[in-house]
């Protein structure tokens, strides 16, 4: 029984992060992989999709904490986007639309990294 | 026959101290929660609260150690909802762990406290108790005719 | 510095006794043996000097070590057994060597007293120790003053200790008898009272009484060691017969003092354990009294006491079952599950049906059938209620796991205790409730200010429209609404409403209410279709508990006309003639009702206005004003005063309504806002000096 997947696809320079299933403290590590492979490839920009994921606890919302530093650090950032109410409740309880972008839809944080960057020039 | 007036049932569930087994602990609760009828976002908070608090046991009290007994126990009565979970391992302090401090957190590179408090948000009362050398409990409860 | 003082201080007493020992020394070498009575004295006042010197030299290093009376008859147990040893060990080796004395005279001789010097010397410091000691022991732990006692026996120690210079001369040998007599019985009399035994612990108990009886028998020993043929005798005559008074007074006083000690120890046994309670509660309460004016927060409370109830009643768990909407559930557990202290606790409850009014009661738990549902076994509990206000609002319990049952002193320390709990609990739930209180009041004075800011500053002024509004506010902020808008020079409008509801968000409603009109009333002209637009823009905002009483109003100054919609509101009046008219198109409340239902139940109302016309507008807290029957003030007495007055202007007419009401409500509070707000419409003045119009507001305050 697969309870949590991850699956990553590139739009440009952003990478987006599907998530899938249920995100606990068992399926976090797989998050953290997902995660650690981006960071490898350099690939700092990214957006992770909430859409198919049905839970979240705060052992998933800790990958988050572990990774934004890095992503930041190399101008780049975790944007979150897709989340339904229920998953979305959780990030608001503990105060994370303070430190995260969160967004409606994926294309939205996309275009974020775009807008970012046209600035720049 | 004492206790006619608020009808008390419970339910048990036994499970070793692994990550594994959230998924079974998660639908164990929601089983038991879905029999009184909890709306269905009180029963998502419970499960969260459950899923906390198994997770810090796995992690702090049985420190990863894969062989630890969980056991789980549901009470109904007509004004709670109540979750006690039991384990063997470390007695850890709850009152000793302050409320996260996000913006600290991610200076510090560090994650924890969270979970605790998500329970202490999600659940009317959160108590904890050690009887050390013995066991664990940590008791979790949601008030029925409070939550609309 | 003072630390350096008193080194200094005992410095200066050890180079005294340093001295006067050594000039004993060579007192004893170049006037050996002497037989004539100046150098014997002069031998015993040197031996005296070097006693009390040295004896004072000891006096201030004890005081500044600070020693415990154990320590101290370690100590001395350690000293008797060290002169028991030299008295046993100095026959066959001093004894020789005073026999060879007499055979090779000269280099024995010098030898013999040198040993024998040193001897008498190590002898004359252990009894020096031990007799300050027995005085340390004496002052240990004595309440009244009671050195005159000892004192005296110190007097005649000395005396009867000289008094052995006169056992040259028989007749005077009665001195030296009565002296010694005397000391023995104050020696008796000041062993007795042995105050400091009850101060020490159990434990310590039991070693003292295993050392008094040893040290005893070696005093004694000690005391016989001293017959007149053993060499200890002869060796300690030649060095001072007084010293040798001194020491058998010393071990006289030993042997009673430790017989005594004995037999004291032997019976405060029992009762040690009762002493070695009472201090822990003593000291519990002390730390349990602090808490209750320093701890307010209820949960650390409530782990305090259980802990201290653990530590009061020896027991190895407890709890407190605190009433939670008359069920009864365990907080602050101590060393014990809650599913066990939830067990223990229903148990206690079915057993003992009147648990409410008795003080602490014990259960064992032989016949408690879930005994092995239990994860610990537990054989006895105790609870004590807690009471507030003489009600047991939970119960303090205490469970053992030995086979000791409780017992009375157990149930005096549990009641006690329970009742210093009651207090520290009572008062922290009064704390909680004044910062509840607290934080109520500011809430109801940013729900007054928003309801202050709210409502119009002032009336609007119109040539052949005077008005009037007067609002009072209740304690509690109630959600009265009222609003004019003069939307341009022909049209007037003007809004009253009753947001359901108290306080901050009835407040907070208001605002949202207000804006939601003020929009409206710039672009739509008709009553009814602002309500029925106010009710789909509220259907976004208002929960579901929520809705809005309101009533909203267009007079066309050009057209004289009056247009008039009305969502669940009190009625509006006309009074026109001297008759009071109820206005009252149907229309539902806003907020409850969002299908087209509520727009096809509203109605618009249209009349002409005529010269004189009165409208008035109100919310329930005028009709709904109680007097201290509680009757209502109701619409017939308001309508009748409207008509009685219907000739003033609309200052007065509200004036005489707000005064009549008050004076029907009396002292009887005020539950609700009372909102009145009245419309004038072409007043023609019947008094030609009074002032034309008055559009003043009204500042009434309650």
């Amino acid at each position: 029984m697969a309870e949590f997947s991850t699956s990553t696809k590139d739009v440009g320079e952003v990478s987006v992060i599907y998530l899938q299933g249920y995100l606990d403290a068992h399926t976090a590590p797989a998050l953290e992989n997902t995660f650690s492979n981006l960071v490898e490839k350099g690939k700092y920009q990214t957006v992770v999709n909430f859409k198919e994921l049905a839970y979240i606890s705060s052992a998933g919302l800790g990958v988050f904490m572990a990774f934004i530093e890095k992503m930041r650090e190399n101008n780049g950032d975790i944007k979150l986007s897709s989340m339904n109410d229920k998953v979305f409740n959780i990030f608001d309880l503990l105060g994370f639309p303070l430190l995260y972008e969160i967004y409606k839809t994926e294309d939205e944080a996309i275009n974020k990294y775009i807008e970012s960057k046209n600035l720049e020039k | 026959m004492k206790s006619k007036k608020s009808k008390i049932e419970e339910k048990e569930l036994v499970v070793k101290s692994r990550t594994e087994n959230l998924s079974d602990i998660r639908e164990f609760v929601s089983q038991g929660a879905l029999l009184i009828g909890l709306p269905a976002k009180v029963i998502d908070n419970i499960i969260l609260a459950v899923d906390e608090a198994c997770t810090n046991i796995i992690k702090h009290a049985y420190k990863y150690f894969p062989e630890g007994e969980i056991i789980i126990r549901l009470k109904f009565s007509s004004e709670k909802f109540t979750v006690i979970i039991i384990d063997h391992g470390v007695p850890f302090k709850p009152e000793t762990i302050p409320d996260p401090d996000l913006q600290r957190y991610y200076r510090q590179h560090r994650v924890g406290g969270l979970g605790m408090f998500l329970m202490k948000s999600l659940m009317d009362e959160v108590k904890y108790v050690s009887v050390p050398g013995k066991y664990n409990q940590v008791l979790l409860s949601k008030k029925l005719s409070a939550t609309h | 510095m003072n630390f350096e003082l008193s080194r200094l201080k005992i410095n200066a007493k050890f180079q005294f006794f340093i001295g006067a020992a050594i000039i004993l020394f060579f007192f004893k070498f170049f006037i050996p043996s002497s037989e004539n009575t100046v150098s014997l004295i002069i031998n015993e006042l040197l031996v005296g000097i070097t006693i009390a010197s040295f004896i004072f030299f000891l006096m201030e290093w004890i005081h500044i070590k600070k020693v415990n009376p154990l320590s101290l008859v370690m100590n001395i147990g350690i000293l008797t057994a060290l002169i028991f040893f030299f008295i046993i060990f100095s026959n066959p080796l001093l004894g020789e060597l005073s026999s060879r004395t007499q055979s090779a005279p000269l280099r024995f001789d010098l030898i013999y007293s040198l040993v024998s010097f040193i001897y008498s010397t190590i002898i004359l410091g252990s009894v020096s120790y031990i007799f300050l000691a027995f005085r340390e022991l004496y002052f240990l732990k004595q309440k009244r003053n009671v050195s005159t006692y000892f004192n005296t026996m110190v007097v005649f120690i000395i005396l009867s200790s000289y008094s052995t210079l006169l056992q040259q001369n028989p007749d005077l040998l009665y001195i030296k008898d009565t002296f010694f007599i005397i000391t023995i019985l104050l020696v008796i009399l000041n062993s007795i009272k042995i105050s400091w035994i009850a101060f020490i612990i159990k434990k310590e108990k039991k070693i003292l009484l295993f050392l008094s009886i040893i040290i005893a028998v070696l005093f004694v020993l000690n005391l016989a060691g001293n017959s007149d043929s053993s060499t200890n005798y002869q060796i300690l005559t030649k060095f001072s017969p007084a010293f040798l008074q001194f020491l058998k007074i010393n071990m006289i006083y030993g042997a009673i003092y430790f017989s005594i000690l004995f037999f004291t120890t032997l019976f405060h046994i029992p009762t040690a354990e009762a002493f070695d309670r009472k201090a822990q509660e003593v000291s519990s309460l002390q730390y349990f009294s602090k808490l209750i004016t320093e701890v307010f927060d209820f949960d650390d409370l409530v782990d305090t006491i259980a802990e201290i109830a653990s530590k009061v009643s020896s027991a190895d768990a407890s709890w407190i079952a605190w009433k939670d909407n008359d069920v009864l559930k365990s907080i602050g557990n101590k060393s014990i599950g809650f599913l066990d202290a939830d067990l223990l606790t229903t148990y206690a409850k079915d057993t003992k049906k009147n648990i409410e009014v008795s003080g602490t009661e014990f259960l064992a738990l032989e016949k408690f059938q879930k005994k092995l549902q239990l994860s610990e076994p537990f054989y006895f509990i105790s609870f004590s209620p807690l009471k507030m206000h003489n009600e047991a609002k939970g119960f303090l319990f205490t469970a053992r796991k030995n086979n000791f049952a409780f017992d009375d002193e157990d149930k005096n320390a549990l009641d006690t205790f329970s009742d210093y709990a009651s207090v520290a609990i009572e008062n922290s739930h009064l704390f909680e409730e004044s910062i509840v209180k607290e934080r109520l009041e500011k809430e109801l004075d940013l729900a007054r200010e928003v309801q202050r800011k709210i409502l119009p500053a002032k009336n609007p002024d119109y040539k052949d429209l005077n008005i009037s509004s007067v609002f009072i506010p209740a304690f509690e902020v109630g959600g009265d609404y009222y609003d004019f808008f003069e939307i341009d020079s022909d049209n007037f409008g003007f809004v009253i409403a009753d947001v359901s509801g108290k306080g901050i968000s009835a407040a907070f409603i208001m605002a949202e209410v207000k804006g939601i009109f003020e929009s409206l009333s710039k672009t739509i002209r008709s009553p009814k279709e602002i309500l029925v637009k106010a009710n789909e823009i509220l259907q976004r905002t208002l929960d579901r508990k929520s809705f809005v009483s309101a009533a909203y109003g267009l007079i066309d100054l050009k057209n004289e006309t009056l247009k008039i919609s009305r969502a669940g509101h009190c009625p509006v009046l006309l009074i026109r003639n001297n008759i009071a008219e109820n206005m009252k198109p149907s229309g539902i409340g806003l907020g409850l009702n969002f299908t087209e239902h509520f727009a096809n139940t509203l109605e618009e109302l249209k009349i002409d206005l005529e010269e004189n016309d009165t409208i008035v507008l109100y919310t329930d807290g005028i009709t709904e004003a109680k007097n201290k029957n509680l009757e209502d003030f109701g619409s017939g007495l308001f309508e009748k005063i409207l008509l009685e007055n219907c000739d003033r202007n609309a200052d007065e007419i509200s004036n005489k309504v707000i005064h009549e009401v008050t004076l029907f409500s009396q002292n009887n509070p005020q539950h609700d806002d009372i909102t009145l707000v009245i419309l004038k419409w072409k007043q023609i003045l019947k008094n030609d000096g009074e002032k034309e119009w008055q559009n003043s507001v009204l500042q009434l305050k309650t």
